[in-house]
């Protein structure tokens, strides 16, 4: 947690570790949730750059992970809500709108595409919690949400989600 | 599954990286060096609406109609009624279907209706058209709503309206499963809930739970059991993970039972988890202290008096001594004393499910005996030296005594042997204190390997030995008969041979099977419901099997050369 009124200089050796330290995770994170590349990009550096400019209203109410992820969920949410304009502005209609070319970089894509299958509630919940490995109370925090609503998420989300696995997960 | 799961998906996306390109833009963008991207102009959104309320309108009203119905669905999930599915539970999921209009006109749905019919006829009416809509085992209100309002065919206005009536509700709900009381319904809905701590617990069954509830007016705590039948489970449950059932269920005649605990108010506070040494024990610490004073009284000679002036302390812990059938380290009640500088003096594992004392050591007396043991073994090592014998137990390649070859090990042990044997007759008390060692007086659980290795002559097999081969094949068909894994056996490499001439007239061999891989094989994931490995003893003329056992956690080297 960094003092009041830090120095430009200060705020962006924080920012350029937590982009070390946090940008693999996080730009997945966003991918696997937005399901598009570009989007995620986008999302991922739009999310440090909201840290930076907040850096100085963090007081370590919860963890920087947490924080970040916050970040991360709420521009994801918007980019999503937006997203759609694209389409009127490209004069697609959003029927017509293929889900996104998996990209060159996924190799065997078994568990990527059974959480992009998940709806947006469900993904954001088992990305979260299994691939950020953040705690029930922590994803509640993050998504502003109730600790109840985020148990019955999860439970709802591993049920489509080993559904969508067998025969991959299970063959253990 | 976290790590599994995450390592997977970093696999699969193991090309997508966060590159030095993407912190620079960052850092170009925080520095305002290139402008941020914009959200479109308030002009284009209005314009972008306006163009869809013509396709939306049609969405709205089937949006105004389901979104009565799910209301009453979620009221019920939430208050525990889709869980516990009585017959009034079904009757009120028909009569809201049916005002939302998602209900035929068939002989079923007119008995549904009918109020003048008995309940539970109603009700199986009722069940029979909700089973066939949302499927006969038990089901959420995200099913429901994803049935009737497909995320995929919903347009952006419908999600807009979905969204919102989605976050109010969550709201309303939240605030109505707080101000439930812990009620039978409300039972059943922590149930659903708290079964996810147990992992992979299906959800489908949750009809076929049994609930069942105490409250301790002392702690103010609830204490719920939700109980299923073990062969049903059993049998439809796909992956049985043993250690997370295990250690959250129990066993209850055909029942396995899973025990939670909430507070007063109903908020979860935690469950049972049986593996920890206080969940299986059998009996209490104050059941298990005189058991320990008194076997301390007995073989350390200790007085109640003595005891009486030190400080205790009393907690359960997992003992040493492991048990592979359970897969786990049995419980113990452990009772530690210290004297006013706090240093341990006495020390006591009872076993907390039999009361058998486990250990009852003197510290001091022990730790005593341990220094004069590594000052016995420093001189019988001296003498060893000053007959040109070495003790580190390493041949000239530099591999321990069990990798070496008979004659290497036969070679050794003529000249070692003897001197460690005389060095024990002329040093009575240091074989005495080997005896007690054995009789678990001290804190120690094996000898020094310098003891170890030289218990037995070591030599090498004559013309009418059985030949090595077929001493690993006697010692191999013995382990499978003893239940070692094929695969796993054949795969290791062999642990060690030993012929062993320490009776002439009868050689043997000692055959030493492992099954341990190293711990970052992740093919060969060490099973804690099985042994080490085998050691199998054979007669080297006859092949006959002399003795042969597993090798546990517990089994310690003298027994395993």
């Amino acid at each position: 947690m960094l003092p009041l009124e830090t120095s430009c200089k200060q705020k962006e050796e924080s920012i350029t570790r937590m982009m070390e330290q946090y940008g693999p995770s996080l730009i997945r994170t966003c991918f696997l949730y937005l399901k598009d590349a570009q989007l995620a990009e986008d999302a991922a550096q739009e999310t440090f750059l909201k840290a930076y400019r907040n850096l100085d209203r963090f007081r370590g109410e919860c963890s920087e992970k947490t924080w970040l992820m916050r970040i991360a969920m709420n521009t994801c949410h918007d980019i999503r809500r937006n997203s759609w304009f694209r389409f009127v502005d490209r004069r697609v209609a959003v029927a017509d709108k293929a889900a996104s070319e998996e990209p060159e970089f996924i190799r065997d894509s078994t568990v990527t595409q059974a959480v992009m299958n998940l709806s947006a509630k469900y993904r954001e919940v088992i990305l979260l919690r299994y691939y950020q490995q953040m705690t029930t109370s922590e994803i509640a925090h993050t998504l502003s949400t109730s600790f109840n609503t985020i148990k019955s998420r999860l439970l709802r989300a591993r049920r489509l989600l080993s559904d969508e696995l067998k025969g991959w997960y299970f063959d253990e | 599954m976290n790590n599994t799961f995450k390592n997977q998906l970093d696999t699969e996306l193991a090309a997508f990286q966060w590159t030095e390109k993407n912190t620079q833009h960052t850092l170009k963008m925080m520095r305002g060096e290139i402008p941020v991207k914009k959200r479109y102009s308030l002009a284009l959104v209005l314009a972008a609406m306006l163009l869809l309320v013509s396709l939306t309108t049609l969405a709205i009203t089937n949006w105004d109609t389901l979104k009565n119905f799910f209301e009453v669905v979620c009221t019920m999930d939430t208050t525990g009624e889709l869980a516990r599915w009585s017959d009034e539970d079904k009757v009120k999921f028909f009569t809201a279907m049916d005002k939302a209009g998602l209900v035929k006109k068939d002989e079923h749905s007119k008995t549904a209706r009918d109020e003048t019919l008995p309940l539970a006829r109603r009700a199986m009416a009722a069940d029979l058209m909700i089973a066939k809509r949302y499927g006969a085992n038990y089901f959420d209100s995200m099913t429901v709503e994803n049935h009737e309002f497909p995320e995929q065919e919903r347009t952006p206005a419908d999600q807009e309206n979905y969204d919102t009536w989605d976050r109010e509700t969550n709201e309303k709900m939240n605030a109505l499963f707080s101000s439930l009381p812990v009620n039978e319904t409300r039972l059943y809905r922590d149930t659903l809930s708290h079964l996810t701590e147990i992992g992979d617990f299906p959800v489908e069954f949750i009809r076929d739970v049994k609930v069942k509830s105490t409250f301790d007016k002392e702690t103010k705590r609830w204490t719920i059991t939700a109980m299923i039948d073990k062969a049903l489970y059993m049998e439809k449950v796909q992956h049985y993970d043993r250690m997370t059932a295990f250690n959250a269920g129990y066993q209850d005649g055909d029942m396995l039972c899973f025990d939670f605990y909430l507070d007063e108010f109903g908020q979860y506070l935690g469950m049972l988890d049986l593996s920890l040494a206080q969940a299986r024990a059998k009996i209490t610490l104050q059941e298990a202290l005189p058991l320990a004073e008194k076997a301390l009284i007995v073989r350390t000679g200790v007085t109640q008096e003595t005891l009486d002036g030190l400080s205790r302390e009393e907690f359960f812990s997992e003992s040493s001594i492991y048990d592979t059938a359970q897969g786990r380290f049995r419980a113990a009640c452990t009772f530690i004393y210290r004297d006013l500088q706090g240093f341990g003096v006495f020390f006591v594992d009872v076993d907390a499910v039999t009361g058998e004392v486990i250990q009852a050591i003197d510290m001091i007396a022990s730790e005593k005996m341990r220094q004069k043991e590594l000052e016995w073994l420093e001189e019988a090592r001296q003498l060893l030296k000053d007959a040109g014998v070495s003790s580190d137990f390493l041949n000239s390649k530099g591999e321990y005594f069990w990798a070496w070859t008979q004659s290497e090990r036969a070679d050794w042990s003529k000249l070692a042997r003897p001197i460690m044997q005389n060095y024990l007759k002329r040093n009575q008390e240091f074989a005495e204190y080997l005896q007690e060692v054995l009789a678990g007086k001290y804190d120690r659980k094996d000898w020094d390997n310098l003891i170890n290795f030289t218990q037995y002559d070591y030599g090498i097999p004559d013309e009418r030995a059985i030949s090595i081969e077929t001493a690993q094949q006697i010692a191999m068909t013995r382990a499978f008969q003893m239940g070692g894994d094929e695969k796993k056996l054949n795969e290791s490499e062999l642990g060690s041979m030993y012929y062993d001439v320490t009776n002439p007239a009868r050689p043997l061999w000692k055959v030493h099977l492992s099954v341990l891989f190293s711990d970052a094989d992740e093919t060969h994931p060490h099973d804690p419901y099985e042994p080490w490995g085998y050691f199998v003893i054979i007669d080297a003329y006859t092949g006959e099997i002399i003795d042969a056992y597993p090798r546990t956690v517990n089994t310690p080297i003298r027994q395993l050369v």
